[in-house]
């Protein structure tokens, strides 16, 4: 004779309870006082031991399905005893308690549906997911996961309706084209056929693009040393500093006017040279400017050595002026020529481009008005010079005038240098640029 | 101005013409012969209603043994010729018939391209000129008559005039062992000719599967056609109402007497009428990328001329994809699940791979599983158990890639193949299909299923 197993009530609050685990699955014996399956409430997980020896012949309830306390929830009894007088009895696969699990969970849920759209519920983001066992079971033989069904029953419960919905409406994979998802690893509901169905070809495109770059309208470009420097300083300088930036524009009438100069003596002067000069003149007013973080503590440096950023084919390189500071501009300009020629010429020795303190990186050559450039690091900052344009500039509130300017940015390490300090340091330097007899 | 101008009404031209038509377009078909084109009048068609006469009569031969007595059973040629011709017309004035249906213009002469959207057409009364916003190019292909010796003698033909002959040939000479060859030699050997067959290359239906080949090499010898391979024809002569015809096999020469000769080394596209607007041609035919566009803009090439696969079926997808494209979709045209068959006794078909490329393709990584059709109980009933159903699988994912069938309906049940190489089944997907008892397609089932070693009527159908 088979006995039905109920949902035992644990507590006298106990109105339901979830079955998250059978222990003892169909066909397998069942021994009274053994366990038989563990079960949740809103206030506990406990196992429950059997009541009854015998075989499982049904689970009524399968895992995770809220049952209301004594509902059937398993028949246990003789192997191979029939039970259809006993199941039909309980309502075939269930459907009878369906409807009084469906009228328990409207009560509990009442508020909740208010808000929630009927059929438009997805089961993802709630910690229960209210099934038909009907559809849970449909569920299982098409090997739909049940979080992704849209559930269109009371309460966003999934019904059997919804599961073969799920399954039309899920993607067609061919045969192989499963099995080769499977083999690579990808999951098929990312694969994106052309067609209704998914072939093989659209499996291998998405492992191409998610594996490597061999596709053909695509190329490899092997990663050079320098290419690999460059990237790792640069991604050092993001991760460590507070790095941040002032923008200031600059009269340059009076580099145009040196450079001028010069020219009539015969001496070919950049602006550039200029600018380090200038720069080097306001880092040593502002040694903050000037310094490096370490672990023992910033390094304040008594002299400047001025990188300078030159563009080569496939990289970049930053050669260093020693003692800008002491240099004139005629010297700063045949030390940084020879530097740059070497430096685009391959010529460089590794002492040319070592022992920095800051750098110029000058895009005015490009026709760029103004850019904000990375720290090199162990520096504390970066001047970003932009190109030179004739702009009209209101002078005395009223007057007109056209001037050439230039946009300046600096960027600095904040964790060395604060907002004040190097915005001091940035407008003295406009000031030594507007008035470079101040440095000369 | 038509939106479309279609050169030739052959399987790929009159496709194309409806779809289009079909899609809202002004479409107007060129044929300077009958429509239908090789195919129906001069091919497939008419082939296959005299393989169904010379079919009717082998199996008299053999009605006796299922309790059938049939005395007196003769070939009345003048009735097979009509019965044929009948078939033809049927189908040649069906598409006729569709064409009009569909609204779609018949022009009937020869055309000529002048210009991106111009064609010149010389009809009986005179030379029409006609614009089209994109053309497409089905002129189709012709048999290759190769510079021998005598080539020209009376009684020298194509597959064209062989399907008319006014009598049934007493002996007749087969110049070629490709698909249409081994037909005709088939037709006439079962009508009561003597038929030889002389192949250049050391083999017959060179491009089909080795076992496929040899297999209805030697079906087909068993019937009494003579196969002469590695031969090559030196000259042809007539002499009084027979034709000599030299060829050299092994360095040694011989001589062959035929009453006909049928030469059926291949065909070449037919480019007359389109070469002056400079399209790109190569050897094969007309340069077409894959969505069927040639180098010019609006034009657009399908079928036998552009020399990718000489099959009506072929053409005629390849005039849907290039309507398509036309239409604004962007569709490749893709060859590599194509069908094809060989209407002999017994009959031949094949989709995807040979096992020489899957070999090839796949480094020996493969399974083949030839199930023969003696155990199949529908095979006995029917009296015809000649022949197998080869079964080709990649082994990584079981995936099958080829399918030969030799034996009875091979043609027919060669569709459920291509639809398994289409759709990428694997083995055990086929074989868990459940196929109706008894039917040859049973033989089908268990091919795949012996790709697993686990067919059930076989020990096993693992070819080692």
């Amino acid at each position: 004779m088979a006995n039905i197993v109920i949902m035992p009530k644990q507590g006298l609050q106990m109105k339901e309870g979830t079955i998250m685990k059978w222990l003892v699955k169909e066909g397998d014996k069942a021994v009274e006082g053994k366990p038989l399956f563990e079960m949740e409430t809103d206030k506990l997980t406990i196992v429950i031991d059997s009541t009854f020896t015998g075989v499982m012949l049904k689970i009524i309830k399968g895992e995770g399905e809220v049952v209301p306390i004594t509902q059937p929830i398993a028949v246990i009894g003789e192997a191979g005893e029939d039970i259809s007088d006993l199941t039909d009895e309980l309502g075939g696969d269930g459907n009878k308690e369906t409807e009084v699990e469906i009228k328990a969970d409207d009560l509990k849920k009442e508020d909740k549906v208010k808000k929630q759209e009927p059929g438009t519920t997805v089961n993802k983001d709630s910690d229960r997911i209210f099934i038909s066992p009907r559809a849970k079971k449909l569920a299982s033989e098409y090997n739909i996961e049940i979080q992704n069904i849209q559930g269109t029953g009371p309460n966003g419960r999934i019904m059997e309706k919804d599961v073969v919905d799920a399954k039309n409406n899920s993607p067609k994979i061919t045969a192989t084209a499963r099995k080769m998802a499977d083999d690579l690893g990808i999951d098929e509901k990312d694969i994106k056929g052309k067609g209704r169905r998914i072939y093989t070809r659209d499996v291998a495109r998405m492992a191409n693009s998610s594996q490597d770059v061999t596709k053909s309208d695509e190329r490899v470009i092997p990663i050079t040393s320098m290419r690999k420097v460059v990237a790792e300083r640069m991604c050092q300088s993001q991760r460590e500093m507070a790095q941040t930036n002032h923008k200031i524009k600059v009269d340059a009438s009076e580099l145009v006017r040196i450079r001028e100069a010069n020219k009539k003596q015969g001496i070919k002067t950049s602006y550039n040279d200029i600018i380090v000069k200038m720069v080097s003149k306001g880092l040593m007013e502002f040694p903050m400017m000037n310094s490096s973080w370490t672990e023992e503590g910033i390094v304040q440096k008594e002299y400047v050595n001025m990188g300078i950023a030159v563009a080569i084919e496939n990289g970049l390189i930053v050669p260093v002026i020693k003692d800008a500071d002491l240099l004139s501009i005629e010297q700063i300009r045949d030390k940084s020529s020879e530097l740059i020629e070497k430096a685009q010429s391959g010529g460089l020795e590794s002492m040319d481009y070592t022992g920095g303190t800051f750098t110029i990186s000058n895009l005015g050559m490009f026709d760029i008005d103004e850019f904000v450039a990375i720290i090199n690091p162990p520096e504390a900052g970066i001047l970003a010079v932009g190109k030179m344009e004739y702009v009209p500039v209101v002078k005395n509130k009223t007057d007109i005038e056209i001037k050439p300017i230039i946009k300046l940015t600096l960027s600095y390490d904040h964790r060395i240098v604060d907002g004040a300090d190097a915005a001091k340091f940035l407008s003295r330097v406009k000031q030594l640029i507007e008035n470079p007899y101040l440095a000369l | 101005m038509y939106d479309i101008a279609v050169i030739g009404g052959g399987p790929g031209g009159y496709t194309a013409a409806i779809l289009a038509a079909k899609k809202g377009k002004k479409v107007v078909v060129i044929e300077k012969d009958n429509l239908g084109g090789t195919c129906l009048n001069w091919g497939c068609i008419p082939t296959k209603a005299l393989v169904h006469s010379a079919n009717i009569f082998s199996e008299l031969k053999e009605a006796e043994e299922f309790g059938v007595k049939i005395a007196g059973a003769e070939i009345d040629w003048t009735q097979a010729q009509k019965k044929k011709d009948e078939v033809v017309f049927n189908l040649t004035s069906g598409v006729g018939g569709l064409l009009k249906q569909n609204k779609v213009d018949v022009i009937s002469g020869e055309a000529e391209i002048i210009g991106r959207n111009k064609i010149q057409v010389k009809t009986s009364d005179g030379n029409k000129e006609i614009s089209a916003e994109f053309i497409i190019i089905a002129t189709g292909s012709e048999a290759i008559m190769p510079p021998i010796p005598g080539i020209e003698t009376d009684g020298v033909v194509t597959s064209k005039e062989a399907l008319s002959f006014d009598d049934i040939p007493e002996k007749l000479l087969v110049i070629g062992g490709g698909i249409i060859g081994s037909e005709m030699g088939y037709i006439y050997n079962s009508l009561g000719s003597e038929v030889t067959v002389i192949e250049m290359l050391p083999k017959i239906l060179g491009n089909m599967d080795e076992d496929c080949s040899s297999t209805l090499k030697s079906k087909l010898e068993e019937k009494g056609i003579k196969t002469l391979l590695d031969s090559k024809v030196l000259s042809f002569e007539k002499n009084g109402k027979e034709i000599e015809v030299k060829y050299e096999k092994n360095g040694e020469k011989y001589t062959a007497i035929a009453d006909k000769v049928l030469v059926s080394i291949g065909r070449k596209p037919s480019l007359k009428g389109v070469s002056e607007i400079g399209l790109k041609t190569d050897r094969a035919g007309i340069d077409v990328d894959e969505y069927l566009k040639t180098n010019i803009d609006n034009i657009y090439a399908i079928g036998d001329v552009t020399g990718k696969i000489q099959l009506a079926h072929v053409a005629s997808h390849q005039g849907i994809t290039a309507v398509k494209n036309i239409l604004g979709e962007t569709e490749k045209m893709d060859y590599s699940v194509v069908p094809s068959c060989i209407y002999t006794n017994p009959e031949m078909a094949s989709v995807g791979l040979t096992e020489k490329e899957a070999r090839e393709k796949h480094k020996n990584n493969i399974k083949v599983s030839v199930f023969p059709y003696l155990y199949n109980g529908k095979s006995l009933t029917i009296g015809n158990t000649e022949g197998f159903i080869k079964m080709i699988s990649e082994s990584k994912y079981n995936q099958i890639i080829g399918i030969h069938i030799v034996g009875p309906c091979a043609t027919e049940m060669i569709a459920e193949a291509t639809m398994a190489i289409k759709l990428e089944c694997t083995a055990e997907e086929i074989a868990g299909i459940i196929h109706a008892h008894p039917s040859l397609t049973e033989a089908f089932m268990e091919s795949a299923a012996g790709i697993d070693e686990e067919a059930i009527h076989a020990v096993s159908t693992l070819k080692v």
